[in-house]
């Protein structure tokens, strides 16, 4: 008995000795001036704290964390997002109990555990700190405390499961959620599939990893909606905006109305902060997915019998396996010709040269002076070009670059046309007291997965102003394409784009574009919608997906009355689908 | 009374065209000594009158570019002017020019005679094919709240939406919508189809050589693979040359026979450092295609390592990977010293060379 015993205490002895954990930097119950940043999860891992500062050294984040005396050796992973022979744009320091680590971090290229040094702790609950050093977009997305000298790996996927086995968590989550209907998605198309969804009566949970409402449209993007209402103007006015100026703060006041009109609804939970990472299939149907909180890292299963994406990358669709388009066709495969701009328009042969990614950003001239930092690291991109404010056609894309895999590239470098070209500006006399007001961190995406449907929506609809026997949303706006200026005239910078717009009369998106060929409980709406890409130019603006929104939340409602799949709207029950379109616009408003 | 001062408006129109004709002789003066030959009719929407395109040829009888002289109606709330004035276009229908006609001034409203800055805004609306003219209907470029009394209408005549006003000449709306829309309208597609069904090499090289990168364009999408091979000098200095989008046509464009021939491979891979980003990376991605590649093409990419992209890195170390034979000290040398720079690249060649060692 004595012998058993002295083993455990020995075993618990090495446990101790061996003892090692992991901090999820987004779990930081302080996050001072850090912000949560869950953009790029399936490509880096994980959520991690941005240090958005706009050039000034953001406040600390903090966090009581218990620990077992000893020493240890610490890690953090981040990453250099501007390496070159400069000083690291993204400097931050770990600080334990007051005392900062020497060693300065964010240094290394691609995201990586950088070792942070040795330390003693004495007390059984110390506070760890993130400082910021820079203001500039520091990154950190987990802190290892370690007695050994082992850094966690780097791999992905080897650090899934290294992140799993520390914080006891699976995959697989232990809390199930069930809904009548599960939209994952809160931009326009998202809430109002919601709503409608709600409207009739179905329990809708609505999936969105940021605490906003509204996607593009949100008061942290500040996109104004355009297109016209259709069918769908009473659902659209509790979600959209007005036209101010791309960027400006006047978006706040539409998120209120948005997030009010939205949490009317006694029958959709909202689950802000929340971001799905996979889609679970049986044959052809999705059976759940799961999502994750992006703070706490909490985990819930939501099973439906009818999913919506509205995630713009068709996320849920990819998981499940959905057919799915990326990229410019040829001009020639559906006939999308405008000869009058030629391969500016459409591409003779295909390529992955997509509509770009923006952000938008504002100055103000204080009633004082502002100094601005020297960003080196940004001079290589932005070169002479100066500017005080930016609106859309601060758009980046390029054939070598991916709308989703390289998504925080796309970003990071239209952060250093944004601060290159401010310094540039800031050096013109008379530009003293010019400062930054406002600079997004979220990439406002206008392309990139296009799952596909039983129609794949082209520019010859919109251009002959087809009329299907299931035309749900009507569209007025010119069809609308972006093209990068530097391809007309090389001295322009890579991120700035022009828009061709190609007049048409009405044109009208069938139904058959916004359910899955392939998966069939699977509804999607917004601009990850079945298209090509010049069949996306008109349709992408916000009320105009809202439209296709709403158009499934009102099949979904169908589907549940009848215990069929979203096909079988279209073959079985359109006309009660499209009287129940046409009379709904009647009901009372629900707004304030 | 009125019409005392229409006679002398007329009048003073006359006299003010013949000082204009000066400017508008500027215009035809780089086609002087072209030959021109008839082209096709010209049917325009608000007239009964055919107007005659022609094609007209530079003194080596090539041809160079289109007139006409367009005789049309200018409306308004059912008041109609005539309107003269000739019009040139290039050899794929893009606006180049115009000119007015002797003792036919071009006026705006109350036939005011425009000014010479009339005349200048005139050739820049006209030149420019983004213009809002082009996707906006007459209505929409009223501003119905506001209204101007004419003085020779009774009727009032809307005064321009806010929105125009600097895509049109002030005081000459309608006109500026009218010759807008005719010479960058239907006549486009027309001249295109025209230059095509007379095309032969001396157009094509015309094309080729132009310094509008639309016509290049036109040119490049004629070719076949044979004129590619026959005329590689001539693409090959396009592509070098050319705007971002001239060079990223070519680079996709360039038949398989081209990238398999040692010779015009060779340029090709030393062109790298020339090359837009974009275009850098289309090169390397027409190299993964290739089923064989020389060690001196590879040698010259390594070269270019502190030039590429994370992407074109990738796609260029997968080449080694798939020529591996021909592999090199040159080429290890450098990769050695890329995986010591503080770039993104850096970590990547060093996982590289870990891994295939």
């Amino acid at each position: 008995m004595k012998h058993i015993l002295f083993v455990i205490l020995l075993c618990s002895t090495i446990n101790l000795f061996s003892q090692s954990f992991l901090i999820e930097a987004e779990s930081f119950s302080e996050k001072g001036g850090w912000l949560v940043d869950p953009q790029f999860v399936e490509q880096m891992g994980s959520p991690y704290l941005l240090a958005h500062g706009m050039g000034e050294p953001v406040k600390s984040a903090k966090a009581n964390v218990d620990i077992k005396k000893g020493n240890y050796h610490v890690w953090a992973r981040t990453r250099n997002w501007a390496p070159g022979n400069w000083m690291a744009p993204g400097r931050f320091q770990l600080v334990i109990d007051g005392n900062a680590l020497p060693i300065e971090l964010g240094e290394n290229p691609e995201w990586n555990w950088e070792y942070a040094g040795e330390i003693k702790i004495n007390a059984r609950t110390i506070i760890v700190e993130l400082r910021d050093l820079t203001g500039f977009e520091g990154r950190c997305d987990a802190i290892f405390f370690n007695r050994d000298n082992i850094a966690p790996p780097n791999d992905v996927k080897e650090l899934a499961a290294f992140r799993n086995k520390h914080l006891g968590k699976s995959d697989i989550p232990k809390q199930v959620k069930s809904y009548d209907l599960v939209v994952v998605g809160g931009g326009i198309a998202g809430c109002a599939a919601s709503i409608v969804a709600a409207e009739q009566g179905l329990n809708v949970a609505l999936i969105h990893d940021r605490p906003l409402l509204g996607g593009n449209a949100s008061s942290e993007i500040r996109v104004h909606t355009l297109g016209i209402y259709g069918h769908f103007e009473r659902i659209l006015k509790l979600l959209d905006t007005e036209h101010y100026p791309n960027g400006s703060p006047d978006a706040l006041k539409d998120q209120e109305k948005r997030q009010r009109n939205m949490e009317k609804f006694d029958n959709i939970d909202l689950f802000l902060n929340w971001r799905a990472y996979t889609s679970n299939t049986s044959e052809d149907k999705i059976i759940s997915v799961d999502a994750r909180h992006t703070s706490n890292g909490e985990q819930i299963r939501f099973k439906a019998p009818y999913f919506v994406d509205c995630t713009g990358d068709g996320w849920i669709g990819y998981w499940a396996g959905a057919e799915y388009m990326y990229g410019r066709e040829s001009v020639n495969e559906y006939g999308e010709s405008w000869e009058k701009h030629g391969e500016l328009w459409s591409p003779e042969k295909p390529d992955n040269f997509v509509m770009g990614a923006s952000i938008l950003w504002r100055s103000f001239e204080d009633d004082m002076p502002h100094l601005f930092p020297e960003v080196p690291w940004a001079m290589d991109v932005v070169k002479g070009y100066s500017a005080r404010n930016g609106e859309w056609q601060w758009e980046y894309t390029s054939t070598d670059l991916h709308q989703v895999e390289d998504a925080e590239t796309i970003r990071d470098h239209l952060l250093k046309g944004i601060y290159g070209s401010f310094y540039n500006e800031k050096q013109k006399p008379g530009n003293e007291n010019l400062t930054l007001e406002w600079v997004s961190y979220l990439v406002g995406k206008r392309e990139s997965r296009r799952l596909i449907g039983d129609h794949i929506y082209t520019f010859k609809d919109a251009k002959n102003s087809v009329q299907f026997p299931d035309s749900v949303v009507v569209e007025e706006r010119e069809v609308d394409v972006h093209y990068q200026q530097f391809l007309l005239d090389p001295d322009k910078p890579d991120f700035l784009s022009e828009a061709l717009f190609y007049k048409t009369k009405r044109y009208y998106v069938p139904y058959r574009s916004l359910y899955s060929k392939n998966i069939s409980n699977l509804f999607m709406a917004g601009r990850n919608f079945s298209c090509t890409h010049i069949g996306l130019g008109g349709p992408r603006v916000m009320r105009t997906t809202g439209q296709m929104g709403a158009a499934v939340g009102y099949a979904a409602s169908l589907c549940k009355k009848y215990g069929v799949m979203p096909r079988d709207i279209y073959q079985k029950f359109l006309n009660e689908y499209m009287n129940l379109i046409m009379t709904q616009k009647t009901v009372s408003l629900n707004e304030e | 009374m009125r019409n005392s001062i229409s006679v002398i408006s007329i009048l003073c129109s006359i006299v003010t065209c013949h000082i204009h004709y000066g400017l508008c002789q500027s215009a035809n003066s780089r086609f002087d000594g072209f030959i021109k030959s008839y082209a096709f009719d010209l049917q325009l929407a608000d007239t009964t009158l055919t107007n005659i395109v022609y094609l007209m040829y530079d003194p080596d009888t090539v041809p160079e570019s289109y007139t006409a002289l367009i005789s049309t109606a200018v409306c308004n709330d059912g008041l109609c002017q005539h309107l003269q004035i000739k019009l040139y276009w290039d050899l794929i229908g893009n606006y180049l020019a115009y000119d007015t006609i002797a003792g036919l001034p071009l006026t705006k409203y109350d036939h005011l005679p425009f000014t010479n800055e009339d005349y200048t805004k005139l050739h820049q609306i006209l030149k420019d094919q983004n213009s809002v003219l082009e996707r906006k209907s007459i209505d929409e470029l009223f501003d119905h709240e506001k209204a101007r009394i004419s003085l020779t209408v009774d009727a009032t005549t809307g005064a321009t939406a806010e929105v125009v006003k600097n895509a049109i000449v002030g005081g000459a709306l309608y006109s500026t919508y009218t010759l807008w829309h005719i010479a960058n309208g239907s006549i486009k597609n027309k001249i295109g189809d025209f230059t095509s069904s007379i095309y032969d090499s001396a157009i094509q090289e015309k094309l080729l050589k132009s310094p509008e990168y639309k016509q290049q364009l036109f040119g490049l999408k004629m070719m076949n693979d044979q004129d590619f091979e026959h005329q590689f000098d001539l693409v090959f200095d396009l592509m070098r040359n050319g705007n971002p989008l001239v060079e990223m046509f070519i680079l996709k464009k360039i038949p398989q026979t081209l990238w398999t021939s040692a010779q015009y491979r060779q340029s090709l891979i030393r062109s790298f450092p020339e090359l837009s980003i974009n275009g850098r990376s289309l090169l390397l991605n027409q190299l993964s295609e290739l089923d064989w590649l020389d060690k001196d093409g590879l040698q010259f990419l390594s070269d270019q390592l502190g030039n590429m992209t994370y992407t074109q890195l990738k796609t260029y170390l997968a080449l080694l990977v798939q020529h591996k034979d021909q592999v090199d000290s040159h080429i290890k040398e450098n990769l050695y010293k890329e995986a010591k720079a503080s770039t993104d690249n850096a970590y990547y060649v060093s996982q590289f060379l870990e891994n295939y060692k």
